[in-house]
């Protein structure tokens, strides 16, 4: 029995954290083996598509496609799918109630994160499995792995929030979400190299920062690339930095 | 315990949700915040619990600034909202216990307080049953749980008897009243006025954005309405005539073959041997007389107000 009503205290932040994401594992719980299998195609899909589009792909070609792919997989989770169950959990009134529970606000779309990441990452490593025999690369998992997807995921979860918060519908969050993956994937230095891009356009990939994270995702998994670390770290940390400010701050605004 | 006090919400400006509404509620009290749809209840509610900020003035949570401190509205209240929780997917008994670790308790702790919740508003059955699964009523009945698995210092509870079955109501009830007198400042929104009668000690009136009236519901009910009402079904060829009933007949509401009236303690002996004779002749088919209810206050409260908007 809990006796008390006068003085609670709250599960701390970080405990709070995990039971929130015990929370939406177990709502995902039956969807969670179709959701790995559909991340698994689409991964796999992504890199084995886009050899497609490439006449006789060489071993440089293909590593582009492999760990453009990687990332892109990371911004459909990042900026596609947390967006959007965000933005429906907003209209239909769902994250009012999980946001009056004493756990910080941020602590919702991270926990979307961490569930919509782990559902995506065995297809990921699929992905990059099939890709290194179909291009023939050689691939490892570097130690810059780990900032690299860290600091990408949670730039692009910010902006992604930030999105599916302002926006005023889940169609409009879907819409602007995937407008922004087309950009990514079409108009960005991920799966070709920066110097196909016109030059005002890699001048704008000079400050944006999809091609410090495409950099140092190669730089993590590709042996032998060397990634320019110090203008990516500046670059992606900046970002990240003003992303997470601009959306802790959207999450704790009451109008 | 917590302090609203002229509170003014305009979501555009010129438009008030809420206008200088003040209500208090203390530690061990159940108090009703009744009123009609878009009365502003669920607009005032939110501001308490830190969705949504006051254009002007304050809310204090056992003195702590709410306003300027929704994280400390997230720890003090526990809320059981209007719409339905996010529980899809979850079984009953693990949206009570996941509520009750984020509130604080232990696992141990949480699990023992679902399994008494649940036996206590009498819904073993669907314990392990899938969110989806459940029905209108049974969903409010998990909501409350949640709301009263590990109680605030404040506990809001927004219409929590909708879609619930009567006995099941009772049973809801005792646990509202069991929060209070474990020292829950307990807030509670609801339209269902005979019931919020029993169940509170305080009550607010909303209308408009406005509280037009405030007290026990005993200190409510003589200075609006006192004596009695009478209800009078006629027999369908026997409708009367509006401007020919009796002078006792105060406010009388036609509708259909229903008349609704209120009668003052002097004129009862004389409204009921007028009913009786009504009867014997055969224009009415029954009647019936009792003591005016809150719910009668009520209309004619929002009534009276709703004329003076107009």
């Amino acid at each position: 029995m809990i006796s008390t009503a006068v003085e609670p205290m709250p599960a701390p932040p970080l405990r709070a954290f995990t039971i929130l994401c015990k929370w939406r594992y177990l709502q995902l719980g039956k969807e969670l083996p179709q959701l790995l299998l559909a991340q698994v195609v689409i991964a796999t899909g992504t890199g084995v598509g886009l050899g497609f589009l490439v006449s006789d792909v060489d071993q440089r070609a293909g590593s582009y496609i492999a760990t453009g792919a990687f990332l892109l997989n990371l911004f459909i989770i990042s900026t596609v799918m947390v967006p959007s169950v965000i933005s429906e959990q907003k209209h239909t009134g769902a994250l009012d109630y999980m946001w009056s529970l004493p756990a910080p606000r941020l602590a919702h779309p991270l926990a979307e994160l961490v569930v919509w990441s782990s559902a995506a990452l065995p297809g990921m490593l699929v992905s990059l499995l099939v890709m290194s025999f179909r291009f023939d690369l050689d691939l490892r998992f570097g130690p810059l792995l780990v900032p690299a997807v860290v600091l990408t995921v949670l730039t692009a979860t910010a902006v992604g929030t930030a999105i599916g918060l302002r926006s005023k519908s889940q169609q409009a969050t879907n819409l602007l979400t995937n407008a922004l993956l087309m950009l990514v994937l079409l108009f960005s230095p991920v799966n070709f190299p920066g110097d196909r891009l016109p030059g005002w356009l890699q001048a704008i990939h000079e400050v944006l920062p999809i091609a410090a994270m495409a950099d140092m995702v190669r730089g993590g998994l590709l042996v032998g690339y060397e990634a320019d670390l110090a203008r990516d770290l500046v670059t992606l940390g900046a970002w990240c930095a003003v992303a997470l400010t601009l959306t802790i701050r959207s999450v704790n605004r009451t109008v | 315990m917590l302090e609203i006090t002229d509170v003014t919400k305009e979501y555009r400006p010129g438009v008030r949700a809420n206008d200088r509404v003040s209500v208090r509620v203390a530690a061990g009290e159940v108090v009703g915040l009744l009123g009609p749809n878009g009365a502003g209840k669920t607009t005032l509610v939110r501001q308490v619990v830190g969705l949504t900020k006051p254009t002007s003035g304050a809310i204090t949570i056992g003195g702590v600034d709410v306003v300027r401190h929704p994280e400390a509205a997230r720890v003090a209240c526990s809320w059981q909202p209007q719409m339905q929780v996010p529980i899809r997917g979850l079984t009953p008994r693990q949206a009570i216990t996941l509520t009750a670790e984020i509130r604080g308790a232990s696992k141990r702790q949480a699990s023992e307080r679902a399994d008494e919740l649940i036996a206590d508003l009498s819904i073993e059955e669907w314990g392990e049953a899938f969110g989806w699964v459940l029905s209108g009523g049974v969903a409010r009945l998990v909501a409350f749980a949640m709301a009263a698995a590990v109680p605030g210092k404040v506990v809001i509870l927004d219409e929590p008897t909708n879609d619930v079955d009567p006995l099941r109501r009772r049973l809801l009830w005792k646990q509202v009243r069991d929060l209070a007198d474990r020292g829950a400042a307990v807030l509670l929104v609801t339209h269902n006025v005979l019931e919020a009668e029993r169940a509170v000690d305080h009550l607010a009136l909303m209308d408009g954005g406005r509280v037009v009236a405030a007290g026990t519901p005993g200190s409510l009910k003589p200075g609006a309405a006192a004596g009695f009402r009478l209800e009078v079904l006629y027999e369908p060829n026997a409708l009367p005539d509006a401007a020919r009933l009796p002078a006792f007949v105060r406010d009388p509401v036609l509708a259909g073959r229903r008349l609704l009236a209120d009668v003052a303690d002097d004129d009862l002996e004389t409204a009921i041997a007028w009913a009786r004779t009504e009867r014997t002749a055969g224009a009415v088919e029954e009647f019936s007389l009792g003591p005016s209810t809150l719910e009668d206050v009520y209309v004619r409260l929002i009534e009276q107000e709703q004329e003076v908007v107009a």
